[in-house]
């Protein structure tokens, strides 16, 4: 048997010894099969009930050192933490570049290792899939400047060199073709 | 500034959401037009109304209709209309109020009863600011918030966030409750503060506590329950999911409520309860696919118990219950099914069934699965004894014989809800189980305890309500539980008090 079940078995008879225990001491007052109802709910109470108070202290301390680590969180601090837990602090700064550039009402792609995480720091505008990347309408936002690997059309977007405004070596976006890519957000 | 919008925006979307609520509670016969009556159904009709509303924005939205501020406000206000229709079309057909049974209670009950009640309201209560100011972690960044927020700005399932293959690893097909109450949550405060989201997420979590003490309190004797009330707010496994952004606690909180809603319909009747279950229950089912799972595994135990009763019209009442989920939970399912982006990581049995060998090979999976589950269970540091102390009230009662289908009910319930999690471990596609374990051990049984939980509360209220006045032995058909005896709320309030 493993260990667990084990556990469990031995916790339900140390209940059960308790019942049998509560039942034989009520057995002059209670009738029959009330003394043990009586038992089981009286064992089962006391035993939750004990843990209680030092539950309800334990947890407002943590709580309380919690309340106050968190005191200075901002709400940009807040959209940022996947970017820290991806390891790519660098994105910050790259992603604010790109909202300075999309207008709010954009359409982008993002060629990124984590999408979800950019795309939940590039709203208002709006991600689209692959496949369904307009040259003429979609911007690119460029997480590696490099073309290769790129579907055709994502690829010549990339090499737009005029439509790109670079933030860094490795990031850059691309603005949709007859677009200046330095238009800024709305 | 920013706290004055925060307490006006949660304020009005908390009212809000519970305008239809008790609209549905009223309609139900559940509640009466009394001032204190009103206060005691607040919590239960605010997640009742975040259910009721939810549920049909995201069915609109899967048709393409793009939602927002105002089509929440419209469906807020069709779905109170309807009901309140209802309410009066059966006006003259209201349920018999729903009596007390036990023992009066002695001071030391009322006492006790208080402080613990009182005590886990104080402590959800001075808990709260911790969530106002947090982080949006890794999962909610990438599945709830990010869904959230795309719904806040494009107010439609846009191909982008919704039906994209590079996205299909962040669970596309996870159902949008949560997420869209975000959003409305949001609407409501005017702007994206993600900060504060935490804070209702344990709102949420602290409304179901009510709802639950709400559907117990009329039914005898409290203050056995009010331990086990408190034990699952104590929690730190729910304190951490809530911290995390996840679905797991809002979700397994609608199970255990809507679990505990069936228990009663089983143990005293009324078509009410049996609609509140499925109303929750719909509830659970769109806020995670877990939801659905555990939903299922009730509603078997559900159908084995009623089985074996013998109540007039207990299969129209489940009819209406299943249907109810089912019509609730189609739309997303069905958008699910049309959509290859949005694949399910953990097949459905249907999907392994006619391929042995995948099960077989996996036989190691399940076996871990089936003891991880227990481990998480006996963490007696965060539940207690809930699990063990569950199973013993209900054998004991089983074998006394006092209310063994109800017992019996509790009992199947929890063991189908084990399974199913064990399941998951057996078919999952993860290679790395140690690494699933540890990132996701806990959360996922959250479910199970809930389940457990509420058993326990209701066999201990049903246990202590035969204290004094032992009843004489009647068969099922004859005992005034079989009689249909709802309306919560009229006992509500003041039973035990000395």
């Amino acid at each position: 048997m493993s260990s667990p079940a084990l556990t469990l078995l031995l916790t339900v008879c140390g209940l059960g010894i308790g019942v049998l225990f509560v039942a034989g001491v009520l057995q002059r007052h209670w009738p029959g099969r009330y003394r043990w109802l009586a038992a089981a709910s009286l064992v089962i109470v006391v035993g939750l009930a004990v843990g209680l108070p030092g539950k309800v202290k334990g947890d407002l301390d943590g709580l309380n050192a919690q309340r106050k680590a968190n005191a200075l969180v901002s709400e940009q601090q807040a959209h940022e933490r996947c970017l820290q837990d991806l390891g790519r602090p660098d994105l910050v700064a790259a992603l604010a570049f790109a909202r300075e550039r999309l207008p709010d009402d954009a359409r982008y792609y993002a060629r990124t290792r984590s999408i979800p995480c950019v795309a939940f720091n590039l709203f208002p505008s709006e991600l689209v899939p692959a496949g369904e990347f307009d040259p003429r309408r979609d911007w690119l936002v460029l997480d590696g400047l490099d073309p290769e690997g790129l579907p055709p059309s994502l690829a010549s977007a990339a090499r737009a060199t005029d439509r790109r405004a670079t933030f860094s070596p490795t990031f850059a976006v691309v603005a949709p073709e007859g677009v200046s890519p330095e238009g800024g957000a709305g | 500034m920013r706290d004055e919008r925060f307490l006006v925006g949660l304020v009005l979307f908390h009212a809000l959401a519970a305008v239809p609520g008790l609209a549905l509670l009223y309609a139900l016969g559940l509640l009466k037009l009394r001032p204190l009556a009103l206060l005691a159904a607040a919590g239960p009709s605010v997640l009742l109304g975040i259910v009721l509303v939810g549920i049909p924005l995201i069915t609109l939205m899967v048709v393409g209709v793009s939602v927002g501020l105002a089509a929440a406000l419209a469906v807020t206000a069709v779905v109170t209309l309807v009901l309140v229709l209802v309410a009066a079309g059966t006006r003259e057909r209201r349920p018999v109020p729903l009596v007390a049974t036990g023992p009066p209670g002695t001071l030391v009950e009322f006492v006790a009863e208080r402080v613990v009640l009182g005590g886990t309201a104080l402590y959800l209560l001075v808990a709260a600011p911790t969530f106002r100011n947090l982080e949006t972690l890794w999962d909610d960044a990438n599945i709830w918030s990010l869904k959230a927020l795309g719904l806040y700005h494009q107010g439609t399932l846009v191909d982008g966030l919704s039906n994209n293959p590079a996205l299909s690893g962040v669970h596309l097909d996870y159902p949008l409750l949560q997420p869209m109450t975000e959003a409305t949550f949001f609407h409501v405060l005017g702007s994206i503060d993600l900060r504060f989201w935490h804070f209702e997420l344990w709102v949420l979590m602290a409304l179901a506590i009510w709802t639950m003490a709400w559907l117990l309190a009329p039914l005898g004797p409290r203050w056995p329950w009010t331990v086990v009330l408190a034990t699952l707010a104590l929690s730190g496994i729910v304190i951490a999911n809530i911290q995390l952004g996840d679905a797991d606690v809002l979700m397994a909180a609608l199970v255990g409520c809507a679990t505990l809603s069936f228990g009663i319909w089983l143990h005293r009747g009324g078509l009410p309860y049996a609609l509140l279950g499925g109303v929750l229950l719909a509830g659970a089912a769109n806020v995670k696919n877990e939801g659905l799972v555990l939903g299922t595994a009730v509603g078997v135990a559900l159908v084995a118990a009623a089985a074996i009763g013998r109540r007039p019209g207990r299969w129209r009442d489940l009819a209406f219950a299943a249907g109810l989920v089912l019509i609730s939970v189609l739309p997303w399912q069905i958008w699910v099914g049309g959509h290859e982006a949005a694949t399910r990581n953990t097949p459905s049995p249907w999907q392994v069934i006619d391929d042995p060998s995948y099960l077989t090979d996996r036989l190691d999976n399940l076996w871990r699965g089936l003891g991880q589950v227990l481990v998480q269970l006996m963490n007696t540091g965060e539940w207690s004894l809930l699990v063990p102390a569950f199973l013993v009230c209900a054998v004991t009662m089983v074998v006394v014989g006092r209310e063994r289908t109800v017992a019996a009910f509790y009992l199947v319930a929890g063991f189908l809800a084990y399974l199913s999690v064990a399941y998951v471990y057996w078919v999952t596609p993860i290679q790395d189980i140690g690494g699933f374990e540890q990132r996701s051990g806990a959360r996922i049984v959250l479910g199970v305890v809930f389940v457990g939980g509420v058993g326990l509360a209701h066999l201990l209220q049903i246990a202590a309500s035969a204290w004094t006045v032992p009843e004489p032995e009647v068969a099922p058909a004859q005992r005034p539980a079989a009689t249909p005896v709802p309306s919560a709320v009229e006992a509500g309030g003041i039973r035990s008090a000395p």
